[in-house]
């Protein structure tokens, strides 16, 4: 299994460890919920350096985005950020990544962990009609995640010669600091300079950055901030899936898959029908006007757990299933998402079967907080 | 390190089984609990259930994960302890005392030998 820089800091801090997508990362230190409380009222980090990291670069970067992307990025200007799906010509999701606007020859594309091959290679395939080149730099950055209310002014501490406050949401810039303290020290660095980043973007619904820095030097800065950021509670990805769950943010692999495609999901505010080309827009197109499911989120009605891939059914009907499920640290009780039949739509007495029983559920507006 | 007493059988399930004269009471182990995280929900059967061997009789629940209960004997269930339906932190608090899940009258008094001991049991967990 694959380890992050990270692993050795964290297992002196007792974590418990998961595999997922083939790394072993931890899934939380002491106590899930305590983290997950924790983030959700002053500030947790998050070693997710198990993402990968890809640059569209050259004289095309602007046109093959567009053309590749579901989501409008003629209109960002350099820093900007947006979210989105890639997906094939059927309309199924690669993935869905943030897309951070250097500047107009390069772009920056933060892609999940099992994804990073898929991603790599087909953008690849698709590159050759335009002056761009696509790089894979997973292995040169190391990713954490500082999320929570506190976030801003624990940050603007920690470099205050960054301008942290002015960061605006859904926007990157470079970690002056961080680039001056390690300039002669990194023996391999990224062109131009864009070593250290900060982006202020996240996957809790709170607020937060994003930190993108090299793998060698990750360990210094993690601990740095334990040591000097007060309050910080390290956090796994136990709490960062109730989290992102508690928001109704969709996970890949859940909510989408290559399988799976985004209107369905609820999420078609991330594509832009304006644009008259780019991959899968016929496809899409097609299932916005006709769909066959619809994403609900639901609360369960008793004391009861859903988990994804329960049956979710209506009197004695099976009508879907659901792709999400928890115990909501901050609700106390079962929520969760499900993909059910688009013509059930509008039924209100839903059931989760949960083992042998099928307990009932009540369907309810997303995010649960 | 976890706590595994000398007094107990174990099964490869991380159950724990405490015999009282044709009598067992069940639980989990302190390893499961651990493993586990938080307990937040505890599903039993009702008093009368009859269970086969190895048949699933219940599931406890963390915020992440759901684990299925799985019978080491078979028998009739004669006490559940439905305080731990309640607080399911028990569970955690005290996995071998007030933690404890069911009580069942053997079906064969014999099957207790198929358990393991808490020196093999030791064995399984080191080796995870």
């Amino acid at each position: 299994m694959k380890e992050t820089p990270l692993f050795e800091i964290h297992k002196k801090m007792n974590a418990k460890f998961v595999n997922f997508n083939g790394w072993n990362m931890p899934v939380w230190f002491k106590d899930l919920k305590e983290e997950h409380l924790h983030v959700r009222r002053a500030l947790g980090v998050f070693d997710v350096s198990h993402m990968g990291e890809l640059e569209v670069i050259g004289k095309n970067a602007e046109s093959f985005i567009d053309f590749t992307f579901t989501n409008t990025i003629l209109n960002l200007k350099d820093s900007q950020a947006r979210y989105g799906f890639f997906c094939r010509e059927d309309g199924g999701v690669i993935d869905d990544v943030i897309i951070y606007r250097l500047n107009q020859e390069r772009f920056f594309i933060c892609v999940n962990a099992g994804n990073i091959d898929n991603v790599f290679k087909w953008l690849d395939s698709l590159s050759s009609d335009f002056s761009v080149a696509i790089k894979n730099l997973s292995g040169f950055y190391g990713q954490l995640a500082i999320q929570g209310p506190k976030a801003v002014e624990s940050i603007i501490k920690l470099f205050p010669f960054s301008n942290i406050d002015k960061i605006k949401k859904y926007s990157i810039q470079k970690i002056f600091e961080l680039d001056k303290q390690y300039e002669s020290r990194l023996n391999n660095r990224c062109p131009d300079g864009y070593n250290f980043l900060i982006a202020r973007t996240g996957y809790t619904g709170e607020d937060g950055f994003e930190l993108f820095v090299p793998n060698e030097v990750l360990k210094e800065i993690y601990s740095k901030i334990l040591d000097e950021v007060d309050n910080v509670q390290p956090c796994g990805l136990g709490c960062r899936d109730t989290l992102r769950l508690e928001k109704g943010f969709p996970l890949h692999g859940n909510e989408l898959s290559e399988r799976l495609n985004p209107i369905e999901a609820n999420l078609e505010k991330f594509i832009d029908f304006s644009k008259e080309k780019f991959i899968g827009r016929e496809s899409l197109d097609r299932i916005f006007k006709n769909r066959n499911f619809t994403l609900i989120g639901f609360k369960m009605e008793e004391k009861s757990i859903p988990r994804a891939g329960y049956k979710i059914f209506s009197k004695d009907e099976e009508i879907g299933h659901v792709t999400s499920g928890t115990f909501s640290p901050v609700l106390q009780e079962g929520i969760g998402l499900g993909l059910i039949k688009n013509n059930c739509s509008e039924l209100n007495d839903i059931q989760v079967k949960i083992r042998n029983d099928k307990k009932s559920a009540k369907k309810v507006r997303y995010p649960f907080v | 390190m976890s706590e595994i007493r000398k007094d107990l059988k174990y099964t490869k399930e991380h159950e724990w089984v405490k015999d009282e004269d044709g009598q067992v009471s069940i639980g989990i182990t302190d390893h499961a609990q651990d493993a586990l995280g938080e307990i937040v929900f505890v599903e039993l059967p009702k008093v009368g259930d009859v269970l086969e061997r190895s048949s699933i009789f219940g599931a406890v629940e963390s915020t992440k994960s759901v684990s299925d209960l799985y019978s080491p004997l078979a028998g009739t269930v004669s006490e559940v302890n439905v305080l731990v339906e309640n607080e399911p932190d028990l569970v955690n608090q005290s996995p071998y005392g007030e933690g404890w899940m069911i009580k069942i009258n053997l079906s064969n008094n014999r099957d207790l030998d198929t358990l393991l001991g808490p020196e093999e049991y030791k064995k399984l967990v080191d080796g995870e």
